[in-house]
C-alpha cells in the first residue's frame, strides 16, 4: 500500500522522499559496516592461562566445561587489529591499535568480548576503558583496567583486581582477594581467608559472609568500612588518613583491639571489654585506645589520622 | 639511670637501644638486665631493636630481587610500626630508635628501589644523597653527620622516614615524567589529583610528627603516605608500558 502510494506521487516528490529516507536511515545503515567479527576458538588445558588485552572493549568471562577458549565479539578494522598466539597451556589474544593509527582511535564502539574458558583456567585481562566482568569459575583471575569497572561474581582461586579510576566489586568466595584502585569504590562482599583492599581517594568496603582471617583495608581520603565476624586468630586492619573508619562486628568478638586517631574521634561500642586503656599525647590531639574481649585471640586495628574511628556490634 | 631509678620507671630508650647493641657495660648493664628481667615491654623493645638490626643486615643492597618484592616489603615496613606500639609510652624521641628505624627503612627502600627500577623505570638506581630527600616538604638538614644537623627532633624524625623513600619516589617520578605522553589526559588528571591528595596527607602527617617526634602513629601514617605515593606512581608507570 505504501509503495503504491509512492509510485503514484509526482517525480519531484518521489526524489525528495528518497533523499529524506536516505538522510534518516543513512547512519543506521553505516553503523557496523566497519566492524569485523571476532570468532576465535582454541584448545586450552583445563588449568591453562588466557591473557586478553584490549583498549576499548569490555570483556565478559564465562566458564564452561570444555577444554577450549572461545572469544567472540567485534572490532573496528580501520583502527584495530587482532593478534592471537600461544598454545594449549597459555593463550594470548590482543585487540591492538594498528601501528599508524595509534593515538587517533575514533572508531565505532564495538560490542564487548565474550570469552568462554575452562572452569579452572587462569584469566588475565587488561583494558583501558571497557568494563571487565566475570561470573563463576574457580581459576585465578588478574584484571587490570584504567577507567573501566571491574565486576567479579564467583569463586576464583585468587583474585587480583586493579584499576586507576574504575569501581571494583567482588562478590563471592576466594582464597585470596586483592583489590586496589586510585579513585573509585572498592567493594568486597563475600568470604576469603585473605583480603586486601586499597584506594587513594575512593571508599573501601568489605563485608564478610563468614569469619575473616586476614583483612587489610586502607584509603587515603576515602572512608573504610568493615562488616563481618572475627575468626580464631584473625587479623583485621582498617585505616584511612582523612576518611572515617567504621567496623561493625558480629558473632565472635574475641580479640585484642587497637584504635587510634590523630585528630578525629574514637568510639568503641562493643561489650565485655577488659584491660581498656586510653592514651592521649602530651603534644598533639593524638588519642589511642586498646582493650581486650575474651581471650584476645584475634587482632583488630582501626586507625584514622583525621577521621573518626567507630567500632560497634552488628546484629 | 641507675637501678633505683629503674624501679620507679623504664630505662631511657637510648639506654635500651645501646644495650640491645651491646654498647653498655658494668653496673649499667647489670641494672638494665635486672630491669629487663621483670619488665616485658622493655624486653620486647630490646628484642625489637635487635630484630630491626638483624633484618637490615639480611636485606639485599646490591643484588637485584628475582621477583616482585613490593608487597612483601610493604608488609614488613608496616609491621615495624605496630610492634612499637606495645612498648611503654615515651616522653622524648629516641635517637637510637630513629637510627634503627632509619637503617631498616633505608635498607628496605634500597630493595624497593631496585625492584621498582626494574619494573617501572628500567634505569639504574640513582645514588642516595644525604642532603636531598627529594620528597615534598622535607626540611633539608645542615652539614655534618650527627643529630646537630637537624634543628629539632621533629625534623630528624621526618627526615628518617622521608629520606628512606626518596630514591624510590625520585626514580618513579622520573620514569613517569619520561612517558607521561603515553597516558590519556583523563588518566593523568586522575593520577595528579590523587597525588595531590596524598601530598596533603603527607603534609599533615609530617606536621604531626614534627610536633610529636615520638608519635608512632604519625610516623606510621607518614610512612604509609609515602608508600601510597610510590604505589600510585608505580601503577601509572606500568600503564605507560614501562
Amino acid at each position: 500500500m505504501t509503495m503504491r502510494t509512492t509510485m503514484n506521487m509526482p517525480r519531484k516528490a518521489r526524489v525528495t522522499g528518497l533523499v529524506a529516507l536516505v538522510a534518516l536511515t543513512g547512519p543506521l545503515a553505516l553503523s557496523g559496516q566497519n566492524l569485523e567479527r571476532i570468532e576465535e576458538r582454541r584448545t586450552l588445558s583445563a588449568t591453562g592461562t588466557v591473557e586478553i588485552e584490549t583498549l576499548h572493549h569490555g570483556i565478559r568471562i564465562e566458564r564452561w566445561d570444555q577444554a577450549q577458549v572461545e572469544i567472540t565479539g567485534s572490532y573496528d578494522r580501520r583502527y584495530e587489529e587482532t593478534v592471537a598466539e600461544g598454545d594449549a597451556q597459555r593463550f594470548r589474544f590482543r585487540v591492538r591499535p594498528i601501528p599508524d593509527q595509534r593515538g587517533s582511535w575514533s572508531g565505532e564502539r564495538s560490542e564487548s568480548l565474550r570469552v568462554r574458558v575452562p572452569e579452572g583456567a587462569h584469566v588475565q585481562l587488561k583494558t583501558v576503558s571497557g568494563p571487565l566482568r566475570t561470573e563463576g569459575g574457580r581459576g585465578d583471575i588478574e584484571f587490570e583496567s584504567v577507567s573501566g569497572v571491574i565486576d567479579v561474581d564467583g569463586s576464583p582461586g585468587r583474585a587480583r583486581l586493579t584499576s586507576v579510576s574504575g569501581n571494583i566489586t567482588f562478590r563471592g568466595q576466594s582464597s585470596d582477594v586483592r583489590a586496589q584502585n586510585v579513585s573509585g569504590l572498592v567493594r568486597i562482599e563475600g568470604q576469603a581467608p585473605r583480603i586486601e583492599a586499597r584506594s587513594v581517594s575512593g571508599s573501601v568496603q568489605v563485608s564478610g559472609q563468614g569469619a575473616a582471617t586476614w583483612v587489610h583495608m586502607a584509603s587515603v581520603s576515602g572512608s573504610v568500612n568493615f562488616t563481618g565476624a572475627l575468626g580464631p586468630g584473625s587479623e583485621v586492619q582498617a585505616e584511612s588518613h582523612s576518611g572515617n573508619v567504621m567496623m561493625t562486628l558480629s558473632g565472635n568478638l574475641d580479640g585484642e583491639y587497637h584504635l587510634s586517631t590523630f585528630s578525629g574521634r574514637l568510639r568503641a561500642e562493643l561489650p565485655n571489654r577488659t584491660n581498656e586503656e586510653t592514651r592521649r599525647s602530651q603534644f598533639t590531639p593524638d588519642e589511642r585506645m586498646s582493650f581486650t574481649i575474651g581471650s584476645g585471640a584475634g587482632r583488630v586495628e582501626a586507625r584514622s589520622f583525621s577521621g573518626s574511628v567507630t567500632l560497634r556490634q552488628g546484629g | 639511670m641507675n637501678r633505683d631509678d629503674m624501679e620507679h620507671g623504664h630505662p631511657d630508650p637510648e639506654q635500651l637501644a645501646s644495650h640491645a647493641e651491646g654498647g653498655t657495660a658494668g653496673t649499667e648493664t647489670e641494672a638494665l638486665e635486672a630491669h629487663l628481667a621483670s619488665c616485658e615491654p622493655c624486653r620486647e623493645e630490646v628484642a625489637w631493636i635487635r630484630r630491626l638490626r638483624g633484618e637490615a643486615a639480611t636485606l639485599p643492597t646490591s643484588i637485584e630481587p628475582s621477583h616482585d618484592l613490593f608487597p612483601g616489603i610493604r608488609e614488613r615496613i608496616t609491621k615495624a610500626g605496630p610492634t612499637r606500639e606495645e612498648a611503654p609510652a615515651r616522653t622524648r624521641w629516641s635517637a637510637s630508635w630513629l637510627a634503627a628505624a632509619a637503617v631498616i627503612l633505608v635498607a628496605l627502600s634500597s630493595a624497593v628501589t631496585l625492584q621498582l627500577a626494574r619494573d617501572g623505570a628500567g634505569g639504574t638506581v640513582p645514588p642516595r644523597t644525604a642532603g636531598d630527600p627529594g620528597v615534598p616538604g622535607v626540611v633539608e638538614p645542615g652539614a655534618g653527620a650527627g643529630p646537630e644537623r637537624f634543628a629539632s627532633a621533629g625534623e630528624e624524625a621526618v627526615w628518617s622516614v622521608a629520606s628512606a623513600w626518596a630514591p624510590t619516589l625520585r626514580e618513579l617520578e622520573s620514569a613517569l615524567d619520561e612517558r607521561r605522553d603515553r597516558l590519556q589526559p583523563e588518566t593523568i588528571d586522575v593520577i595528579e589529583t590523587n597525588l595531590r591528595i596524598i601530598d596533603e596527607a603527607i603534609r599533615e602527617a609530617r606536621e604531626a610528627l614534627e610536633a610529636d617526634p615520638a608519635n608512632q602513629g604519625a610516623a606510621r601514617s607518614l610512612n604509609g603516605m609515602y608508600e601510597s605515593r610510590a604505589q600510585v606512581l608505580r601503577q601509572a608507570s606500568l600503564l605507560t608500558g614501562a
